[in-house]
C-alpha cells in the first residue's frame, strides 16, 4: 500500500466531522422545507462529495456507493427537482447513520448492510420510488445513468463513471466544461513535495469538482521507477472551468499528466458503453485493497484530538522557557546563590502556570459537540412519540475538558429523553391546557464562577410533588410524617434516589431501568451537582453544575483532627470566622443540631470532626478550647451548609488523585492530593457529606425557625456589618460591608498613574482606583507597601477604593449619626470600639470622581429641592421601600424623601404585602431588596404580579446580586429593573422614569429628580 | 507433619520474611514492589478498620493496610523498625504495615508444608503454607486474600 495509516486516519477523522455536519444540516433542510437555503444544500453536497472522494481513494466501495447515491439526491435538490420531505430526510439521515457506522468502525465496514438504503435512494432517483408518497419528483432523469469508461491515451481504462456523474460535476461547485484525467506521480508529485495523497485530493477538490480518484495498484506494485518516472500514479478525474495550462500552474502538475476528456465522448479510445449497471465496474477494483492496517486505527479512535496550531506554538514556546529556567536553576544551585534561585523559582512558577493553562486548552472542547447531537435525537424521539418539540440550543461555544464532554453525553441523553417522554405533553394535552402545540426544549450552557452550568428546560407538565410523595411513601423511604415536613423542593430531589421513578409504566424510551439515580451518580463522579426545579403544569428545569476540568482544581486547605483536608473551590461559598462571644449569639443549638444565623438566613452547621467520626455528639470538651469558630460555607447543588473546621489554612491548586479500592466506599472523600510537603491530604466530597447530613440538617433549620419565632429572628436585623479601615493612625473610617464587592491586598507597585488617574491591572483589564481624600475631607492616605483595594460596582463598572490598612470587620448595633458628619461621600458617623468612625459612601465618592457633571447638576438640583419638596409633597408619589437591613432602609428612605416622594418602609416581603393591602391604590412604585428573610424580593415580585389589584406597579430591585442568573430570575418573577445597591443617582433616575411614565399628564414633578 | 512430596520444582521461591505481633510471616518476593521505611501516613477517617491510612509513593496515593489490625491484634504506634511492604494486586499498589522486616529467604519446596487446618487465630484464613526455617516457622501469606475487601 502506498498510503500510510496516518493518511487513512485523517480521512476517517474528516469523514466523521463531515458526517456530524451533514446531520445537523439535514435537519435544517427539513425544517425550512420549501424555501430551503441553497447554501445549506450545497454545503451538504460538498460534505458528502468529499467523503465520497476520500472513500474512492481508499477503495471503501460501500461508502462510495452510498455517498454517491446521497450526492445524487442533493444534486436534484439543488436544482429544485426534488423536495426535501420529512420522509426523504429520514432516508438520508439513515444513510448518514450507516456512513457513520462505517467510518467509526472501519474494521467492520464490510459487514454493514447498505443495500436497503441504496435501493431506497436509487428508487427515488429513478423515479419509481417505492417510497414516500409525498416525495415530489419534478423531472425524470434521462439516459445519464449510462456508464462511460475513462481511458488513458494508451487505451487503458482508468475509471468507469456515468454520464450523469460527469454532467453533475461540470455543473457543480468549482466545476466547468473541461474534464481532465490527472495522473499524479506518488513519488515525484507527492512524496518529494512532502505531501500526502490526501493533501493532493483535498487541494484538487478545492480547485476543481472531483469526480473520481484512485491509485493504480498495478502500476504501483509491478513497475519500478522508470526513467520518465511516470509510474505509481494517483488518478484523479475532475471537472473544472480551468484549462490545462492553469491546472498545470495551480496543481504543479506536468502537462503530460493532464489528459483532457473531451465532451460527451470519452477521451482516448471510445470507451465501451456499458449500459446501466455501473456496479460491476466499481466493485472490480477494491478487492485489491483489503490489507489496510485497520486495527491501529481502531485503537486510535478516541485517541486523537484536533488542537489549534497557535496552542501548539505556545506550548513550544513555554517548553523553551521551561528549559531556560531549568538551566538557570541548575546554575543557581551549583553556585549556591540564594537570591538567583529565588528569582528563578518565581519564573518557574509563572512558566508552570502558563504551561498548565496551555495544556488545559488543548483538552478543551466546545459543548456544542454534545448539544448538536440532540437535534437528531429530539427530532427522532418527538416523531416517534407523536409530539411536537422545538429544540433551542444556547451557549454551544462554552468549552469543557474533553473527559467531561465525553462523560456528560449519557446523562444528558437520559435527561433529554425524560423531558420528551415524561415532560412535554402531546399536542392534544397541550391544547387542553392552553399551551402552544409545540413544546420547547432548551439546552443551555454558561460559565458561572469557574464552573459550567448546563440547563435542560422544558415547558411540559412538570413533576407533581404529590406523586413523588406517594411514591416515596410506597417505597418506604421516609415515614409519612417526615414526608409531610419536606418542602416541595426537597421532595423533588428524591427522584435521584435509586429505584425511584414516577412514570406509571416503564416506557421504551426513558424508563428502561436506568433512572435518574444513574444520572446523579455519573455526575457525582465528575464532581458535578444536579438540581431540579419544577412547577406543575409549567415545566421542569434540570440544572447540572460541572467543574471545567477534573485534573487540577483550586481548593482550600483546612485542618481538623490533626490532618489537612482540601475543599474544592467550586463547592466553597464563603468563609466565616466567629469569635466565641459572637458565636454564642449567632449559633443556635437545638438538641444535637446547630444552625448559624447568616445575614437573616439560617444555615445548618456540621462539625467536620463529627462527620469524620460519624458521631453527632457535638458537645465535645475540645469545643471550649477554641478561640473562634471557623466555618467554611459550602454548597452541594442548591443545598448550602456550614462546615466547622479547626483551622482555615491556605488555598492551593491541587492535583486530584484517585483513592485505592479499599477507600472507594468512603463517601466523604472525593479523592486525595499531595501537598507541598509530600504528605497526602484527602479531598472532601461536599456532595457526599451533604447526603449524609441533609435530612437532619434541614430538620434542624426547621426546628430552630419554629423555636425562635419571628420576633426573635429579627434580632439580627439591627446589627450592621462594617469594614473598618485606616489611612492614617487615629482616623478610623468604615464602609458598610454590604457595599463591598471584594477586598484585595496588593503591592503598592501595582498602582500606576496614567493620565492623572490611578489604575491597576486587574484580570486582563484595568481597574480605576480612588482615594477617600479625593472627595471626603480626611487626611491623605499613608503610603504602605501593601495597601488594600476595596472593589465595588458602580453604575457601569468596577472601581477600587485604596486604603492603607484594614482594621477589622465589625458588627455593631450602634445607630448611625447622620447629623454631625454630612459632607459629600459620607453616610454619617458612629462609634466603633470607642473611636468615632466616619462611615463613607463609596458610591458617592465614585460618582463625584467619575461623573462630576451629574454631581454638579444634582447639587444644583438639591438646592432647589428644599423649595420644591414642599410643593411636591402635596401630590407626591408613594414608593414602597422593602429592605431588611435597617441601615439601607434608612438610607433609601431618606434618599427618596429628599427627592420629594413619600416613602413607605417595610422590613421584608411579608410586611410589604401587608402595606400594599392597606394602601392598595396608593403605592406607585416598589423598590425592593432581593435577599430578605421571610419573603425575598423574587417572592414579593411574584406575589405582587399575581394580584389583580396592584399587578402593574413597577418593581425595581435594588441589590448587590447583579449576576445574569438572578437578573433572569427577577425578570421571571416580574421585576422591571435591576439596580446596584446605593447608586443613588441611578435609583432616583429610574424611579423618576417609572413614575413619570405613569403620571397623568399636566402634573408637575419634583425638581430634585433632575432631567429625565 | 509430613514433608511435602512434590519436590519436582527445584528452583527455590524467595520470600520476604517479616514480623507481625509475635508471628513470623512471609510473602512471595515477586509480588513485592518495594519495602519502605517512610511512615508518613495520613489517617483516613471512616475507612474500613484494617486501613491505617494513605501514603504518597512517588506521586501515587497508596492505601496502607495495618496487618496487625487485619489479624485482629492491637495496633501499635510507629517506631523505627516498622516498614511498609508495597505489594501489587489488580494493578494497584497497596502497602502492608508490618512490625519489622527480618530477611529475604529462598524457600526450597521440601521445607514447605500445608497450612494447619485448625489455626484459630484470625491469621488462619490468610495462610497459604508453612515454611520451616532452622529455628522458626514462617506463615506464608496469601496476599490476594488479605487485600480482598471485606
Amino acid at each position: 500500500m502506498n498510503y500510510d495509516d496516518e493518511t487513512l486516519r485523517i480521512f476517517l477523522d474528516e469523514a466523521r466531522e463531515h458526517l456530524e455536519g451533514i446531520e445537523s444540516d439535514l435537519l435544517l433542510i427539513e425544517k425550512t422545507r420549501e424555501n430551503v437555503d441553497k447554501e445549506t444544500v450545497n454545503k451538504v453536497f460538498r460534505a458528502v462529495h468529499s467523503v465520497k472522494g476520500g472513500a474512492g481513494f481508499f477503495g471503501f466501495e460501500k461508502i462510495k456507493d452510498l455517498t454517491h447515491a446521497m450526492e445524487s439526491m442533493f444534486g436534484l435538490m439543488r436544482k429544485d427537482q426534488l423536495q426535501p420531505t420529512s420522509d426523504l430526510v429520514s432516508q438520508l439521515l439513515e444513510s448518514a447513520d450507516r456512513l457513520k457506522q462505517m467510518v467509526h468502525n472501519p474494521e467492520t465496514m464490510d459487514s454493514v448492510d447498505i443495500d436497503a438504503q441504496l435501493a431506497q435512494l436509487n428508487g427515488i432517483l429513478s423515479g419509481e420510488s417505492p417510497m414516500p408518497s409525498d416525495t415530489v419528483r419534478l423531472e425524470s432523469l434521462d439516459s445519464s445513468s449510462e456508464a462511460v469508461n475513462i481511458c488513458l491515451p494508451d487505451g487503458e481504462t482508468v475509471f468507469t463513471v456515468t454520464k450523469a456523474q460527469i454532467e453533475k460535476a461540470k455543473q457543480g461547485d468549482n466545476g466547468g466544461d473541461f474534464v481532465y484525467l490527472l495522473a499524479f506521480d506518488l513519488i515525484k508529485d507527492i512524496r518529494d513535495r512532502a505531501k500526502t495523497p490526501w493533501d493532493v485530493i483535498s487541494e484538487t477538490s478545492v480547485l476543481t469538482n472531483l469526480i473520481e480518484s484512485k491509485i493504480d495498484e498495478d502500476a504501483a506494485a509491478s513497475l519500478e521507477v522508470l526513467p520518465d518516472g511516470d509510474h505509481k500514479p494517483l488518478f484523479v478525474l475532475v471537472a473544472t472551468g480551468m484549462d490545462a495550462p492553469m491546472i498545470e500552474e495551480f496543481l504543479g502538475l506536468d502537462e503530460k499528466r493532464i489528459h483532457p476528456i473531451s465532451g460527451d465522448a470519452p477521451a482516448g479510445e471510445d470507451g465501451d458503453e456499458t449500459p446501466q449497471s455501473t456496479g460491476s465496474a466499481y466493485s472490480a477494483e477494491p478487492a485489491a485493497q483489503p490489507e489496510l492496517s485497520l486495527p491501529e486505527v481502531k485503537a486510535d479512535r478516541e485517541g486523537s484530538i484536533r488542537v489549534n496550531v497557535k496552542v501548539i506554538d505556545q506550548l513550544m514556546a513555554l517548553a523553551g522557557e521551561l528549559v531556560l529556567a531549568r538551566n538557570q536553576l541548575l546554575q543557581g544551585v551549583s553556585s549556591g546563590c540564594m537570591t538567583s534561585i529565588e528569582t528563578i523559582s518565581q519564573r518557574m512558577d509563572l512558566v508552570t502556570t502558563d504551561l498548565q493553562d496551555a495544556i488545559m486548552a488543548t483538552r478543551m472542547q466546545s459543548i456544542g459537540m454534545v448539544f448538536g447531537k440532540f437535534r437528531r435525537t429530539v427530532r427522532d424521539l418527538s416523531r416517534s412519540l407523536g409530539k411536537h418539540v422545538n429544540l433551542v440550543l444556547d451557549g454551544e461555544e462554552v468549552e469543557l475538558d474533553k473527559t467531561i464532554i465525553e462523560a456528560i453525553n449519557d446523562p444528558l441523553i437520559h435527561l433529554v429523553r425524560n423531558a420528551l417522554d415524561h415532560g412535554i405533553e402531546t399536542p392534544e394535552e397541550r391544547a387542553l391546557t392552553g399551551k402552544p402545540a409545540a413544546g420547547t426544549l432548551k439546552l443551555s450552557a454558561l460559565h458561572k464562577a469557574g464552573q459550567i452550568v448546563i440547563e435542560i428546560t422544558d415547558d411540559g407538565a412538570g413533576i407533581d410533588p404529590e406523586k413523588v410523595r406517594r411514591k416515596a411513601a410506597d417505597l418506604g423511604l421516609y415515614t409519612p410524617a417526615q414526608l409531610d415536613e419536606m418542602s416541595d423542593h426537597s421532595l423533588i430531589q428524591l427522584i435521584f434516589r435509586p429505584g425511584f421513578s414516577t412514570a406509571a409504566e416503564v416506557s421504551d424510551l426513558s424508563g428502561r431501568g436506568v433512572g435518574m439515580d444513574v444520572v446523579h451518580s455519573n455526575l457525582s463522579r465528575l464532581s458535578g451537582a444536579i438540581d431540579v426545579e419544577t412547577s406543575k403544569g409549567k415545566g421542569t428545569t434540570v440544572r447540572i453544575t460541572l467543574p471545567l476540568t477534573l485534573a487540577i482544581i483550586p481548593a482550600l486547605l483546612v485542618a481538623a483532627e490533626g490532618e489537612q483536608f482540601a475543599i474544592p473551590q467550586h463547592n466553597l461559598v464563603e468563609l466565616v470566622r466567629l469569635p466565641n462571644d459572637e458565636a454564642a449569639k449567632r449559633i443556635e443549638q437545638i438538641g444535637d443540631a446547630r444552625v448559624l444565623r447568616l445575614r437573616g438566613n439560617l444555615l445548618p452547621l456540621v462539625d467536620l470532626r463529627a462527620v469524620l467520626n460519624k458521631s453527632t455528639d457535638s458537645a465535645e470538651p475540645a469545643e471550649t478550647e477554641r478561640d473562634a469558630f471557623y466555618i467554611a460555607v459550602v454548597a452541594a447543588g442548591e443545598f448550602q451548609y456550614g462546615l466547622i473546621v479547626e483551622k482555615l489554612l491556605d488555598s492551593a491548586e491541587i492535583v486530584v488523585k484517585p483513592l485505592g479500592k479499599h477507600l472507594r466506599e468512603c463517601c466523604v472523600y472525593a479523592g486525595a492530593t499531595i501537598l507541598g510537603t509530600g504528605r497526602v491530604a484527602l479531598i472532601l466530597d461536599i456532595l457526599g457529606i451533604s447526603q449524609e447530613i441533609r435530612t437532619s440538617a434541614q430538620k434542624a433549620v426547621e426546628s430552630v425557625r419554629d423555636a425562635l419565632g419571628r420576633a426573635d429572628s429579627e434580632r439580627d436585623d439591627d446589627i450592621q456589618s462594617l469594614l473598618v479601615v485606616e489611612n492614617r493612625p487615629g482616623e478610623q473610617l468604615a464602609i458598610p460591608l454590604g457595599l463591598v464587592g471584594r477586598i484585595e491586598r496588593i503591592h503598592c507597585s501595582r498602582i500606576e498613574t496614567i493620565g492623572g488617574q490611578s489604575v491597576m491591572k486587574y484580570r486582563g483589564g484595568s481597574l480605576q482606583l480612588l482615594d477617600v481624600e479625593e472627595v471626603v475631607p480626611v487626611q491623605p492616605r499613608e503610603e504602605t507597601e501593601y495597601p488594600y483595594v476595596i472593589q465595588f460596582r458602580t453604575r457601569d463598572r468596577n472601581v477600587g477604593l485604596v486604603v492603607s490598612r484594614i482594621v477589622d470587620i465589625t458588627r455593631t448595633e450602634a445607630e448611625l449619626d447622620r447629623v454631625t458628619h454630612t459632607q459629600r461621600g459620607l453616610l454619617g458617623s458612629l462609634i466603633v470600639g470607642d473611636t468615632i468612625t466616619l462611615v463613607i459612601d463609596p458610591q458617592e465618592i465614585a460618582a463625584s470622581v467619575l461623573y462630576p457633571a451629574d454631581e454638579r447638576e444634582k447639587n444644583g438640583a438639591s438646592e432647589r429641592t428644599d423649595t420644591g419638596a414642599q410643593e411636591a409633597n402635596t401630590n407626591s408619589k408613594n414608593i414602597l421601600v422593602v429592605e431588611d437591613s435597617p441601615f439601607f432602609l434608612d438610607q433609601i428612605t431618606s434618599l427618596i424623601v429628599e427627592a420629594g416622594y413619600c416613602a413607605l418602609p417595610a422590613k421584608n416581603g411579608i410586611e410589604a404585602l401587608e402595606i400594599l393591602k392597606s394602601h392598595a391604590s396608593g403605592v406607585d412604585l416598589v423598590l425592593t431588596d432581593i435577599e430578605m428573610p421571610e419573603l425575598d424580593g423574587f417572592g414579593l415580585a411574584e406575589q405582587i404580579r399575581r394580584d389583580q389589584r396592584y399587578g402593574t406597579i413597577p418593581i425595581i430591585a435594588v441589590t448587590s446580586l447583579l449576576d445574569s442568573e438572578s437578573r433572569a430570575k427577577g425578570k421571571a418573577a416580574g421585576v422591571d429593573e435591576y439596580l446596584v445597591k446605593l447608586d443613588k443617582e441611578q435609583v432616583l433616575e429610574r424611579c423618576a422614569h417609572y413614575l413619570d411614565s405613569n403620571r397623568p399628564l399636566g402634573r408637575t414633578r419634583p425638581v430634585a429628580v433632575g432631567g429625565a | 507433619m509430613a514433608i511435602a512430596d512434590e519436590t519436582i520444582d527445584t528452583s527455590p521461591t524467595e520470600y520476604a520474611v517479616f514480623e507481625v505481633g509475635e508471628i513470623l510471616c512471609g510473602v512471595e518476593i515477586k509480588s513485592v514492589q518495594e519495602i519502605n521505611r517512610k511512615l508518613d501516613i495520613t489517617r483516613v477517617h471512616l475507612a474500613p478498620d484494617p486501613v491505617r491510612g494513605v501514603v504518597n509513593l512517588r506521586g501515587e496515593i497508596v492505601t496502607v493496610v495495618d496487618l496487625r489490625r487485619k489479624f485482629h491484634m492491637p495496633s501499635r504506634a510507629f517506631d523505627g523498625r516498622m516498614r511498609i511492604i508495597v505489594v501489587r494486586t489488580d494493578g494497584e499498589d497497596i502497602g502492608l504495615l508490618v512490625d519489622s522486616v527480618s530477611d529475604i529467604v529462598p524457600a526450597s519446596a521440601e521445607r514447605m508444608e500445608q497450612p494447619l487446618p485448625h489455626v484459630k487465630h484470625a491469621i488462619g484464613k490468610y495462610i497459604s503454607g508453612i515454611y520451616k526455617m532452622d529455628a522458626d516457622l514462617v506463615a506464608l501469606l496469601d496476599v490476594e486474600r488479605i487485600l480482598e475487601r471485606e
